[in-house]
């Protein structure tokens, strides 16, 4: 038996499987994941808007907010006590 | 969220896992999933109602936050919106009457602070999700 044959039996081999399990595991998901935001390039995504689920909203107990439901139009609503208008906050720029 | 005709209309639930698009967004299932878990977490255990708005913000974007914050549904308690426009590199934390009461200017500075840290390094998800974590730690609990 040559020291070929014998590296490629002993290392060859484990490699390759190694690498076709990887492949097979990692591969779909880097497929599909976004292209990683880097700081200074164009965003071109949709902006999305987020709000945290209806049930740990209202399971923070008080009165008069119920389930979101729904699509709220782009409308500004009549200020309610609530949601009467911005007053401070923060800026930031990177 | 998709801007239709000119007007943005808000779909208020976060969709996540398999069946979220995550293209889309540009963000994976998994910084979804972790975006979700820290809007749900630090709007439960502060009582405030957090929001994150993540896309361009037409100048000026002061402007356009407090526009965007005029749009949250009233049904929503004590609001805070946390706006990140990316491709601007720009970041707006804006807080009504009843969650500034909470959450002082100073703690939304601080916040933006670290949520800078982590963008200025690519990470968005990571700087959303500490961003909402400092604004619940500082409104405290309920």
């Amino acid at each position: 038996v040559s020291i070929t044959e014998t590296l490629l039996t002993f290392v060859g081999a484990p490699a390759l499987i190694f690498a076709v399990i990887s492949l097979a595991a990692l591969g779909p998901s880097q497929m599909r994941a976004p292209a990683r935001y880097r700081p200074g390039r164009a965003w071109t995504h949709e902006p999305a808007w987020f709000l945290p689920h209806a049930a740990a909203a209202a399971s923070t107990g008080g009165s008069g907010h119920g389930e979101v439901t729904g699509q709220v139009t782009g409308q500004v609503s009549a200020p309610s006590g609530a949601n009467a208008g911005p007053v401070g906050g923060a800026s930031g720029e990177w | 969220v998709q801007a239709v005709s000119g007007e943005l209309v808000v779909t208020p639930q976060l969709a996540y896992g398999s069946t979220a698009k995550s293209g889309a967004h540009g963000f994976t299932a998994r910084q979804l999933s972790r975006i979700d878990e820290a809007l749900t977490l630090s709007s439960r255990e502060s009582g405030l109602t957090f929001s994150v708005y993540v896309g361009e913000l037409a100048e000026p974007s002061r402007e356009r936050a407090y526009e965007l914050f005029g749009q949250l549904p009233a049904t929503a308690v004590a609001p805070v919106l946390v706006a990140v426009s990316p491709g601007q590199r720009v970041l707006q934390i804006v807080t009504g009457a009843e969650s500034a009461a909470r959450i002082p200017n100073k703690s939304c500075a601080l916040a933006a602070l670290s949520m800078r840290a982590s963008f200025t390094a690519g990470d968005l998800a990571g700087g959303i999700v500490t961003g909402l974590r400092m604004l619940s730690d500082a409104a405290g609990r309920i």
